[in-house]
């Protein structure tokens, strides 16, 4: 739940992603399936056997249903993983979710999908995750102290940045600490 | 109103203000070039300045040293390989100030260099090649001018001294007529009406029409037509003078009074001091591409031993004509023995 939190308020959504094919790289270890750490939510990794990423399929144990079957409680995500400036990152982008398919067409037109991203570390039983602060980089757009391709939508940041822009930018500030918000532990389950 | 256009075109004159001008242009295209988003933000200004760093600097060493130190003084190859070493390391320069420097001078704010290296790189050359196009372009245009304005000043230097040498044609050619008058009036002659009238009519052709680079070549036969007959008037009946002309003189130009000179020295020289037997043959061919000038006169005895001084003032006056109006496009002989004297003028038709 805690993570979801993040993982939804703690979204800084982007036109373009963080990685270029030549840039994605293979982690198996995080393949597995990962409870959160106040057993709030679920995820279970697989790798792509034809890509090199992951999907990602996360479910909200808050929410009757059963557990990685079809409900609105689940999410699948096509996660890339990227090494910038000696820290990995995953790129977020929707995978194929039956939530998605059954909307309605001319919903569906509406919509576009996003990538988000965030800071791990992974070691074989516990993967740490760091998003980055929205509202750190609202101030500092606000404050006119960054300068990143964007667009304010309603109250809504938008990346407009190109992938080399976007990566040039996590890369150097990667190890800001006010760039993101309280980590999240995910534990591995056996 | 003119106090302002003064006051404007000083500063447009001025090094500082054209080279603020340039740079001020350049701040606003880049500004908006680079705005990131709809609205151009207080931090794009500092990103904008902050990329002409490395501009200016290479702009500079670019214009103050390699173009002035090298290229202009034909050291070319040198010159390409100082003009890319300045543009990789402005480049390099860029991404530095943009990777490290500005985070120390301004901590709290976030910039990237957000150009790859090859972008950087064009930017650079561009400017480089800009800025050194327009220096040498401008120092081009200056060259020029002053090319002009030295070409100007020798075209009035020499029209200056050609209207004093002309001036100097008039006395000389009053004093001689003068003396005709009183050698006529001394023998009461009945033709004295006639030359004087001549004689006015060839002073209104020397003061009103000979002040002309050129003139029709009919207009001065008729003048050197006149001038022998008054001589003729003038000189013993015995006297062999001729004059003739072939060819179409029609349409043709020529400098006024050029020949003028060669005709008093032959009448002075010749035919005063020896009237017995004294010849002035004077024959003005006009060919297709050049008019010819020969004048053969006797050497009569000197009236005033001494006189070599005179003598020689008016033909240095027309070769000094001869040199202003047709450069190198006249032959001037002159040649002399115990006998006789002779002038051979050849003129480029004008």
């Amino acid at each position: 739940m805690a993570f979801m939190f993040t993982l939804v308020a703690g979204c800084i959504p982007s036109l373009h992603p963080l990685y270029t094919d030549r840039d994605r790289k293979r982690m198996d270890v995080i393949t597995g399936d990962w409870l959160s750490d106040d057993s709030s939510s679920m995820y279970r990794i697989m790798a792509d056997p034809d890509e090199p990423s992951y999907v990602f399929t996360y479910t909200d144990l808050s929410r009757k249903g059963n557990l990685f079957t079809h409900d609105s409680s689940r999410a699948d995500f096509i996660v890339n993983l990227v090494s910038l400036n000696g820290s990995d990152f995953m790129d977020f982008f929707p995978g194929d979710n039956d939530d998605l398919q059954n909307l309605n067409m001319l919903l569906q037109v509406h919509l576009i999908p996003a990538h988000t991203f965030a800071k791990f570390r992974v070691t074989q039983d516990t993967i740490i995750i760091w998003r980055f602060d929205p509202e750190w980089l609202e101030e500092l757009f606000d404050e006119n102290r960054i300068r990143i391709s964007h667009e304010k939508m309603d109250d809504q940041i938008v990346l407009t940045a190109s992938t080399e822009e976007l990566q040039k930018f996590v890369s150097k500030y990667a190890d800001d600490p006010a760039a993101y918000v309280e980590p999240e532990v995910l534990i591995r389950q056996r | 109103m003119a106090r302002y256009q003064h006051l404007f075109k000083r500063l447009a004159g001025s090094r500082w203000i054209q080279h603020l001008v340039f740079w001020g242009f350049s701040f606003l295209v880049l500004l908006k070039y680079f705005q990131l988003s709809s609205e151009v933000e207080p931090i794009d200004y500092v990103y904008t300045a902050f990329f002409h760093v490395s501009l200016i600097a290479g702009v500079y060493i670019n214009l103050r040293i390699l173009i002035p130190h090298f290229l202009q003084r034909k050291r070319i190859l040198l010159f390409a390989v100082l003009f890319i070493i300045d543009l990789l390391a402005v480049s390099l320069l860029n991404v530095f100030i943009f990777t490290y420097l500005i985070d120390k001078l301004f901590p709290g704010y976030y910039f990237i260099s957000y150009y790859s290296v090859t972008d950087i790189l064009q930017f650079h050359f561009v400017y480089l090649v800009i800025s050194g196009l327009l220096k040498l372009s401008k120092e081009w245009f200056g060259l020029l001018e002053s090319k002009t304005r030295l070409a100007q000043i020798e075209k009035e230097k020499a029209h200056t001294e050609l209207m004093a040498l002309k001036s100097q044609v008039n006395p000389h050619f009053l004093f001689n007529s003068l003396n005709n008058i009183y050698s006529l009036s001394l023998k009461k002659a009945d033709e004295t009406p006639h030359v004087i009238l001549a004689l006015s009519d060839m002073f209104r052709y020397m003061i009103y029409e000979a002040g002309e680079d050129l003139i029709d070549l009919t207009k001065e036969l008729e003048f050197l037509r006149k001038y022998i007959e008054l001589q003729q008037i003038r000189n013993n009946p015995g006297v062999n003078i001729t004059f003739e002309i072939t060819g179409d003189p029609v349409g043709i130009r020529v400098a006024p009074l050029i020949f003028l000179p060669f005709l008093e020295n032959s009448f002075k020289h010749g035919i005063k001091g020896d009237t017995a037997g004294g010849y002035v043959r004077c024959l003005i061919g006009i060919g297709k591409d050049d008019i010819h000038f020969r004048l053969t006169n006797n050497k009569g005895m000197k009236e005033h031993p001494g006189d070599e001084k005179g003598s020689g003032f008016g033909l240095e006056n027309v070769r000094r004509r001869l040199d202003l109006q047709y450069g190198n496009h006249y032959t001037l002989g002159i040649t002399e023995n115990d006998e006789e004297f002779s002038v051979s003028l050849t003129l480029t038709k004008r």
